[in-house]
């Protein structure tokens, strides 16, 4: 560095010294005069559309760079457009997103301060707490600003959010422009509505075709082995089930004249059979539960059999609903058995036999 | 006048009468000379050591715009004059960074380089390049770096900078004590403002308002969306961007029934009802990479869970032009999934950088 030049003269001879002052250490110079940047910084706004304010949280994630022991607050500088809804509010430290990665809890006790500038004027968020000992340069520090607090633009663009490390007095130490992104015309243009409808379905099956009613006589009161009657449907509303005589008595070829008839058929209150007196019925009952269902599953009245002794009438050669659920279900299985009683004058024969026909509908 | 005074002033300039021509040839001449004095000797301290010598030319410079002349001794041995031979913001990137080259002019292996740093071309603005890229205005010893150290040929980075602000650049070199040369010519260039911008649409609506509709969903039947959610973003943040994706319901809702087939990540093939997300395709203008982020990043019968809270969907480490995405949606029912005309969710798309 070339720091001085003297010229001497006399009337003998001239002689120019030159001294140089090599400068080998330290110079002071005057600072600059502007705070760092931050050594990282983000903000993730929950909404990106034009004058969103629902669900729109900010998660800002900051790396320090000065001195971030001396940090005591972040703060949050929304420009003009955004409005702030003035007040204090708790920032949340969980849930993190898997980016960007190493995301660390910002440690401290947080609190915030919402000021607003005014409608659509900007204002500060400035969160406090930090426990500013703990706070390093390396970590990638996070918090989320809850929903509530803040409107985004109504004109859609970039705006630029200043994250700023402050000391307690408070003095910006360091601070970076965060950049976000406002889209579209309207508050939904960063969403996209999923629509999908679920195709109803119904299934019915009946274990066994034919039941078999052990022998009958005057003394007895005989029941059969029943056959399993399974539904599933996903509707809403469930299903009913229906049960429908083809004879309304079991008849025989060899006996025609004395059929075993069914009893008074009934919505609301089961026959009781008594031995020696004919009567032909039906006797429904759940069996295996449904393991997937809503609703529960209720029997007409004139099927809704509480004892042995019990059974409901066929509705002639008619259908009659025995049984429903006001909900979906994956299985109701239902036993379906005959339970009949014979008068002493019932001819002798072993070919008495009915059809039923039970059938179900889902309530959709 | 006395003869003596004449004698006197006779033999004051004959000297100077005499040589007042040089010493001239086609390719050289003498401009000038003189008698050392001698016994002029260097000192120093523990910080400061001064350099003396005598009978050296003045030291009158002469200069034009883009050459200066310096004759003396003091001169012939300082270091060449580096050039900041390139100084850049990334072709439009950097908004907290610039990134320079030196030239060394063919300086010896062991000459170090100071760069000076300057928001208002050296008026008062002043910081040097410390051997972290950061800039600080109190010089230090350790500010002087080697050639290998600011980069080589290759160049190095001055970080921590502002955005949109002009940087004036300048550097100088030492060889030694004594050796410093002048700061060679200054170079500027301006930092960028930082960028985001994102794009959401759907591969058949440019416009919004979007929607996809999975359509009917029979029970036991994998269905895919037919159409693409698709997204953009471009961002110059230093430590790259990111794409998340929400959902109002965290699955399929039927405001009708109340039922909602929720979003899990799972294997669609094994398991009775499902509904989530699955990245089908990353396209990058420039810069990235754009990656998907787990659990989106599944192929075949595959899904990610979607839930209110914001997951990652894209992510890129480095500034990234025109990273597009394109994610397909996935739902299989289970035959005890209320039948219902109304199901539904809303998926949020948002985007932001790091900087």
């Amino acid at each position: 560095m070339y720091i001085s030049k003297i010229k001497i003269h006399n009337v003998k001879k001239r002689i120019s010294i030159v001294a140089v002052l090599g400068l080998l250490l330290t110079i002071s110079m005057p600072m600059f005069a502007n705070a760092s940047s931050l050594g990282q910084a983000g903000v993730r706004l929950g909404r990106l559309g034009n004058g969103a304010s629902t669900n729109n949280d900010a998660l800002v994630t900051f790396k320090l760079n000065t001195t971030p022991t001396s940090v005591a607050d972040v703060v949050l500088t929304f420009p003009s457009g955004f409005t702030l809804t003035a007040g204090t509010i708790t920032p949340t430290t969980t849930g993190f997103p898997a980016t960007p990665s190493g995301i660390t809890v910002t440690p401290g006790t947080l609190s915030a301060t919402v000021v607003s500038a005014g409608a659509g004027l900007g204002g500060t968020i400035t969160v406090s707490g930090l426990t500013s000992a703990s706070l390093t340069s390396t970590n990638l520090y996070g918090f989320d600003i809850p929903t509530g607090s803040i409107t985004n633009p109504s004109t859609a663009g970039q705006y630029s959010i200043t994250v700023s490390s402050d000391t307690s007095t408070p003095t910006v130490i360091d601070s970076t422009l965060v950049p976000v992104y406002i889209y579209g015309t309207s508050a939904n243009q960063d969403q996209v509505t999923v629509t999908a409808s679920v195709s109803p379905n119904f299934n019915f099956a009946l274990s066994s075709n034919s039941d078999t009613i052990p022998a009958v006589d005057p003394t007895t009161i005989q029941t059969s082995a029943g056959v399993n009657m399974t539904v599933g449907t996903n509707s809403p509303l469930g299903y009913t089930a229906y049960v429908k005589s083809a004879n309304g008595a079991l008849v025989s070829a060899t006996s025609p004249s004395t059929p075993i008839s069914t009893g008074v058929f009934s919505n609301s209150t089961p026959n009781t059979l008594t031995a020696g007196t004919t009567n032909y019925t039906f006797v429904p009952s759940t069996g295996t539960a449904c393991s997937i269902c809503t609703g529960s599953l209720s029997y007409n009245g004139g099927y809704t059999i509480t004892n042995g002794n019990q059974g409901g009438a066929f509705n002639g050669t008619n259908f009659a609903a025995f049984v429903s659920r006001n909900g979906y279900t994956n299985a109701d299985v239902v036993t379906l058995k005959e339970r009949v009683t014979v008068a002493n004058t019932v001819a002798y024969a072993n070919d008495y036999t009915d059809t039923l026909t039970v059938v179900a509908a889902g309530n959709f | 006048m006395s003869l003596y005074k004449s004698l006197f002033r006779a033999t004051y300039f004959l000297p100077f009468i005499f040589f007042a021509s040089f010493p001239t040839t086609t390719n050289y001449s003498l401009q000038s000379y003189s008698f050392g004095s001698g016994s002029v000797v260097n000192s120093s301290t523990t910080t400061y050591a001064i350099e003396g010598n005598t009978g050296s030319n003045s030291g009158q410079s002469t200069s034009t715009i883009n050459t200066t002349i310096k004759p003396g001794f003091i001169q012939t041995q300082q270091a060449n004059v580096p050039v900041i031979s390139t100084l850049d913001n990334g072709g439009g990137l950097y908004y907290n960074k610039l990134h320079f080259v030196v030239d060394n002019q063919a300086n010896p292996t062991d000459a170090l380089y100071l760069i000076s740093v300057s928001t208002d071309n050296f008026v008062s603005n002043i910081a040097y390049l410390q051997t972290d890229g950061t800039l600080s205005s109190t010089l230090l010893l350790s500010d002087y770096q080697s050639y290998g150290v600011l980069g080589g040929a290759s160049g190095s980075l001055i970080v921590g900078l502002n955005p949109s602000t002009t940087y004036y650049v300048r550097a100088l070199a030492t060889a030694g004590k004594f050796t410093e040369s002048n700061f060679g010519p200054i170079s500027s260039v301006a930092t960028v403002a930082p960028i985001l911008n994102f794009s959401l649409d759907t591969s058949t609506q440019p416009a919004a308002p979007f929607s996809v509709n999975l359509g009917s969903l029979n029970a036991g039947q994998i269905v895919t969306s037919s159409q693409t959610i698709n997204t953009s973003i471009s961002t110059n943040g230093a430590s790259g961007g990111n794409v998340y994706i929400s959902s109002q319901y965290g699955g399929l809702h039927s405001p009708s029934t109340n039922y909602t087939i929720n979003s899990t990540s799972n294997d669609l093939a094994t398991v009775p009802e499902d509904y989530g997300a699955q990245v089908a395709n990353i396209t990058v203008g420039s810069g990235g990479p754009l990656n998907s982020v787990n659990p989106y990043n599944t192929t075949g019968t595959q899904v990610g869970a979607v839930s209110q809270s914001m997951h990652s969907l894209y992510s890129s480490l480095n500034p990234i032009n025109n990273g597009n995405g394109q994610l397909v949606l996935k739902a299989k029912t289970a035959s005890t999934d209320t039948a219902a005309t109304d199901y539904q969710d809303v998926l949020t798309f948002v985007a932001s950088g790091n900087y």
